[in-house]
C-alpha cells in the first residue's frame, strides 16, 4: 500500500527527530484521526521509563505526518471498507515496527455539520474586519485578525467555528482588511522584509482575555 | 476542539492556544495547513494539525 509506505517513512522521520541522539528502547506514536485533522502523542521509552510529549515536532514535519495519516485513512477505507479513527505505531531501533488500528469512533466526536459555518456567516465575520479610514499599523491589522479569530474559535456563544476554516477564510481575504488604494501606502509605511507585504515575514499576534491567550503566527500575505 | 476548550474555560482553567499557519512551497495566499497547540493550566498537549 502506497499510503502505508508513505506513512511509515514520515513516522520514521518523526521518530528520529524525536529521539535525536538519545538511547531508546522503542517509541510509540498514538494518533487520533478526525475528518481533516490529526493529533499524535509521542512516547519514547528509555531504560524502562516512558517520556511523553516532552517536545513538539517542527511544524513542517508535523503537517506532513498529518497528511500521511489522512491519506492512509482514506486508502485503508477504500481497500477494507473500514474507517480507522486512530492508530498506534511502535518503532524499535532495529527498524521493526508494529501498527494497531483503532476502529472505534470517539464518543466525543463532533460530526462536521456541527463544526462548520456557511459562507454567509464567514462573510459576516469578515465584515468585522473594518476597513481602516487611515493607514493602520501592521500590528493593528493583525490584532484585528486575532480578534476575529478569537470571536470565531472560542465557543462563547451560539457560533462554534472551526479554527481552520476561519483562518483559511481570513487568509484568503485578508486584503479586505485594507482598502486597495491604501495598500501601497500601508506597505510603504509598515515595511516588513523587502519593504513589501509579499515578504515571508512571520507575524505574531497575541490576544488575551481574562483567561485565554491566543498566539497567532501568520505569514504576511500579498496584497494586490 | 472548541467545545473542549469551552468546557475547560468554564471549569475555570487557564487555556492558551498557539496557532501556526503553513503555506505550500509553491506559494500562494491559501494556507496549506494549521497547527494548533493547546495548553491547559500550563500543560501542553500534542499539536493538532488541520490540513486544507
Amino acid at each position: 500500500m502506497i499510503g502505508l509506505d508513505n506513512l511509515f517513512g514520515n513516522f520514521e522521520r518523526l521518530v528520529h527527530w524525536y529521539v535525536a541522539d538519545d538511547d531508546w528502547q522503542y517509541v510509540v506514536l498514538e494518533s487520533s484521526i478526525w475528518e481533516e485533522s490529526t493529533q499524535t502523542s509521542l512516547t519514547r521509552v528509555v531504560d524502562g521509563f516512558a517520556i511523553v510529549n516532552d517536545k513538539s515536532p517542527p511544524f513542517d514535519l508535523g503537517i506532513v505526518c498529518s497528511r500521511s495519516l489522512v491519506c492512509f485513512r482514506d486508502e485503508h477505507l477504500g481497500t477494507t471498507g473500514r474507517r480507522i479513527w486512530g492508530l498506534t505505531f511502535t518503532l524499535y531501533p532495529d527498524g521493526t515496527y508494529h501498527i494497531e488500528y483503532d476502529y472505534q469512533k470517539p464518543a466525543d466526536y463532533e460530526d462536521d455539520p456541527d463544526d462548520t459555518i456557511d459562507g454567509d456567516e464567514i462573510n459576516q465575520r469578515l465584515q468585522q474586519l473594518q476597513a481602516p479610514t487611515a493607514v493602520m499599523p501592521a500590528e493593528q491589522v493583525y490584532q484585528q485578525i486575532g480578534y476575529c479569530l478569537l470571536q470565531g474559535a472560542v465557543a462563547s456563544g451560539q457560533h462554534i467555528t472551526g479554527c481552520g476554516q476561519l483562518l483559511n477564510a481570513l487568509a484568503c481575504r485578508i486584503r479586505m482588511a485594507i482598502s486597495p488604494e491604501q495598500a501601497p501606502r500601508f506597505a510603504q509605511q509598515n515595511p516588513l522584509q523587502d519593504n513589501s507585504l509579499q515578504s515571508k515575514t512571520w507575524i505574531y499576534c497575541k490576544i488575551s482575555t481574562d483567561s485565554l491567550v491566543y498566539s497567532v503566527r501568520m505569514r504576511s500575505l500579498s496584497i494586490i | 476542539m472548541e467545545n473542549y476548550l469551552r468546557k475547560e474555560l468554564e471549569a475555570g482553567k487557564t487555556v492558551s492556544i498557539k496557532i501556526d499557519v503553513g503555506y505550500s512551497a509553491s506559494g500562494g495566499v491559501r494556507p496549506s495547513g494549521f497547527g494548533v497547540t493547546i495548553e491547559v493550566n500550563g500543560i501542553r498537549q500534542p499539536p493538532r494539525y488541520f490540513i486544507q
